[in-house]
């Protein structure tokens, strides 16, 4: 008799409103899943990619309401149509991957490494030439990680021992490597690595530097072993974040500057570790892009147009959907190289709409992403308080009942320990 | 010779540049001072350039063959008008950025990379599905033709082609500076500002609405770096034959002079004139080697000065560095509870 009146008296203190009770329900599901590790970052990233994909759903019903469904249909679902597509969706996330774990890897200390664009461009020079010269893959990915790394390195060590912004250096860096890799190719590379046509590209990579094949080619052209490379290099770095001293000391300084100095870490050098390390990630990212068996990029020497390549700034890209998490990079750059490949497509289903849509929606995911982490809190938040207010609740509802004599002690004792 | 036509040219860019790095590192110290990290200057200078020259396009269109099209003063202030607009529309992109960070609490880094990313692509979609029409997203102000600049006939070449790029925008834009310069120096307004941003708390404590002050200081930024970008990007025409509009990183650059000239106007200034002056060198005399057949192996090389300002920044910064100071509450949402 008692049970019956505790749960009916239960719902009493959720809201009337039906649409704030809804509220508090989730709010009390996520407060149940709180404990899980990582579950946080997860629903962030989640929500900000829903809210990102609706408001993108809005843009198209305003650009052009009846071909809307048709248009987010190919949105979604153009990168699973065939083989191929997906072939390539999977080929193109590898390099973004880890672009976005470089960035997110130096944003755990706390560092924007904004010079990513110039350890990439380093880090695929390097390789080409490399590659161009006759050496085998392994050379190039470590002459890439190399360049890489020197490049990353600069800013680190400008950072630590000179106390300059990090973010500054980095954009001066992009331009100086940019603008050196001009005067490299108009004066030191010789013709017969330059382009037949365009002379102001270099030859694509050899065959025997490009990454090899793990026998998908049938089934999945272009998937090489470069996926195998980053998934690993990925579960390896979640295990240095998490579970080595390393990890711990990058966390720390990242979250707490004091602590992390009070507590005796060496913060000269863990800065300038993450930058290097978060470069020489970078010089891999840039050497994946390039070597790619089945799509012959070109590599631009010519630094005529001004303009730096842009697959530095999508590792960033990458790595804030992903709230910075490792394993999340894997999902937030195959999200993005799947917007990437409707992007031709998109045209087919109404005029209105053009190649730049996809730019535009990952622009509006990233935003959302950038306050995602609140509702995370918020509802957390209003399950705490759903909470007190419950356990609050309970204990009104006990002291009446013993004052009434509805219970006795010993069935109540039984309850709380329930 | 380097001639009297070269220092010309080299001192109308540098006047073109200066004017627009000033803006936008203002734009960046606006911001910054008063607490919020505007990465996204990048595309406050695409947002004030593009719906500048948009808008004065479209004017252009709905009063062809009238007086404002047909002599120096129309076109002038038909300049003045779009100027105001890009101002405006800036103004409304800065929301974007404050709201979310005063509001949500956001991280600012990463708002203002989206934001740079949203700039370019919405500005890139308007044009390409609304007002050119076309796949390449194609759009300048060569209807105006030398309309465009208020020409000085004096005969001197220097003086001619020095002053060739004035126009009404241009000087609109010295006034500004001197407005901001003295905004920030010798008001109660600057200092407020910058008392927000060094400490909200202390501010809050005297009365000073804290979150009002930073949704001004973010609407001044942007739009002063939306303003040096139509300044900047309607004198070049940059928009012509490029893929996509964007500011081709001169958003970064003016971030880098703020932190250059340490969020201070008057440094400021310097650090934004001597990046004006590598960026209008470096093209002036690389057209130069170019025209006159000159090789001198590195120096002969537009990459070198392109690079050139970048290194010697780099290596003044290593000098200076150590006295750097960033406004202190600079990227923390104020929390009225944690004062």
């Amino acid at each position: 008799m008692a049970k019956v009146k505790v749960n009916k008296e239960e719902n009493d203190f959720l809201p009337e409103n039906p649409f704030l009770r809804f509220f508090y329900h989730i709010g009390h599901f996520f407060h149940k899943l709180n404990n899980i590790k990582g579950l946080g970052t997860f629903l962030s990233g989640f929500l900000c990619i829903v809210i990102g994909l609706l408001i993108g759903l809005i843009l198209l019903v305003a650009m052009d309401w009846k071909n809307s469904l048709e248009g987010f249909k190919i949105l979604l679902t153009y990168g699973f149509s065939n083989t191929t597509t997906f072939a390539r969706v999977l080929y193109q996330a590898t390099p973004m991957m880890i672009s976005g774990l470089a960035i997110g890897f130096a944003f755990k200390l706390g560092l924007f490494n904004i010079g990513i664009t110039g350890q990439v461009t380093a880090g695929a020079f390097v390789s080409i030439i490399i590659g161009l010269l006759g050496m085998p893959w392994y050379v190039c990915i470590l002459a890439a990680i190399l360049a890489g790394a020197i490049i990353g390195f600069i800013p680190g060590f400008l950072k630590a021992k000179f106390n300059v912004n990090e973010v500054l250096s980095g954009i001066m860096l992009n331009w100086i490597v940019y603008y050196i890799i001009g005067l490299l190719g108009a004066l030191v590379i010789p013709r017969s690595m330059k382009d037949k046509i365009t002379p102001s590209n270099l030859n694509p990579m050899p065959k025997a530097a490009c990454l090899p094949s793990i026998g998908l080619d049938n089934i999945l052209p272009g998937v090489t072993l470069g996926i195998v490379i980053s998934l690993v290099i990925i579960f390896v770095f979640q295990i240095i974040l998490n579970h080595t001293t390393f990890g711990f000391e990058l966390k720390l300084t990242g979250s707490n500057r004091h602590a992390a100095k009070y507590a005796g870490m060496n913060q000269t050098r863990n800065i300038i570790l993450a930058i290097t390390i978060s470069g020489a990630l970078a010089g891999l990212c840039g050497y994946m892009t390039y070597a790619n068996p089945l799509t012959a990029t070109r590599f631009r020497w010519d630094s005529g147009n001004n303009t730096l390549i842009g697959d530095g700034f999508t590792g960033i890209s990458v790595s804030l959907i992903a709230q910075n998490s490792p394993i999340g990079c894997i999902f937030s750059s195959l999200l993005l190289t799947l917007i990437n490949s409707s992007q031709s497509q998109m045209k087919l289903a109404s005029s209105m709409y053009n190649a730049h849509f996809t730019e535009l929606l990952k622009a509006v995911i990233i935003y959302v992403a950038s306050f995602s982490s609140l509702f995370v809190i918020l509802l957390r938040k209003a399950s705490e308080h759903y909470d007190i207010k419950q356990s609050k609740r309970r204990a009104i509802v006990y002291h009446d009942a013993l004052t009434e004599g509805l219970l006795t002690e010993e069935t109540s004792v039984e309850k709380e320990a329930m | 010779m380097f001639g009297a036509a070269n220092w010309g040219q080299l001192i109308q860019y540098f006047i073109i540049y200066g004017i627009g790095f000033i803006l936008g590192a203002y734009g960046g110290m606006f911001s910054e001072c008063s607490g919020i990290i505007n990465i996204a200057l990048e595309g406050s200078m695409v947002i004030g350039a593009f719906t500048g020259i948009a808008f004065m396009n479209i004017l252009g269109n709905a009063f062809a063959g009238t007086w404002l099209l047909t002599s120096i003063l129309g076109v002038q202030l038909l300049f003045l008008i779009s100027a105001l607009f890009a101002i405006l529309c800036s103004i409304l992109f800065s929301f974007l950025l404050s709201f979310v960070s005063i509001k949500f609490k956001a991280d600012q880094t990463i708002v203002g990379t989206a934001l740079n990313t949203f700039a370019i692509a919405l500005c890139t979609i308007v044009n390409t599905s609304l007002i050119s029409k076309k796949d390449s997203p194609e759009i300048g102000l060569s209807q105006f033709n030398l309309m465009k600049y208020l020409r000085f006939n004096t005969g001197n070449t220097f003086v001619d082609t020095a002053f060739s790029g004035v126009n009404s925008a241009v000087v609109l834009g010295v006034i500004a500076i001197l407005v901001l310069w003295l905004m920030m120096n010798k008001t109660r307004f600057g200092l407020r500002l910058r008392a927000c941003g060094e400490n909200p708390g202390a501010a809050d404590s005297v009365g000073i609405n804290v979150n009002r002050m930073r949704y001004t200081g973010t609407a001044i930024g942007c739009a002063a770096a939306g303003f040096g970008g139509f300044i900047i990007f309607s004198f070049f025409d940059v928009f012509i034959g490029n893929w996509r509009i964007d500011a081709l990183g001169y958003g970064f650059l003016v971030l880098a002079i703020e932190i250059f000239g340490n969020w201070k106007a008057t440094g400021i200034i310097f650090a934004s004139l001597f990046f004006a002056f590598f960026s209008a060198f470096a093209p002036t005399i690389s057209a130069f080697f170019s025209a006159n057949a000159i090789n001198a192996g590195v120096f002969s090389q537009r990459a070198f000065y392109y690079m050139l300002p970048y290194l010697l920044a780099i290596l003044s910064l290593i000098l200076f560095s150590k006295h750097s100071h960033a406004p202190k509450a600079e990227g923390i949402p104020y929390d009225k509870s944690s004062r």
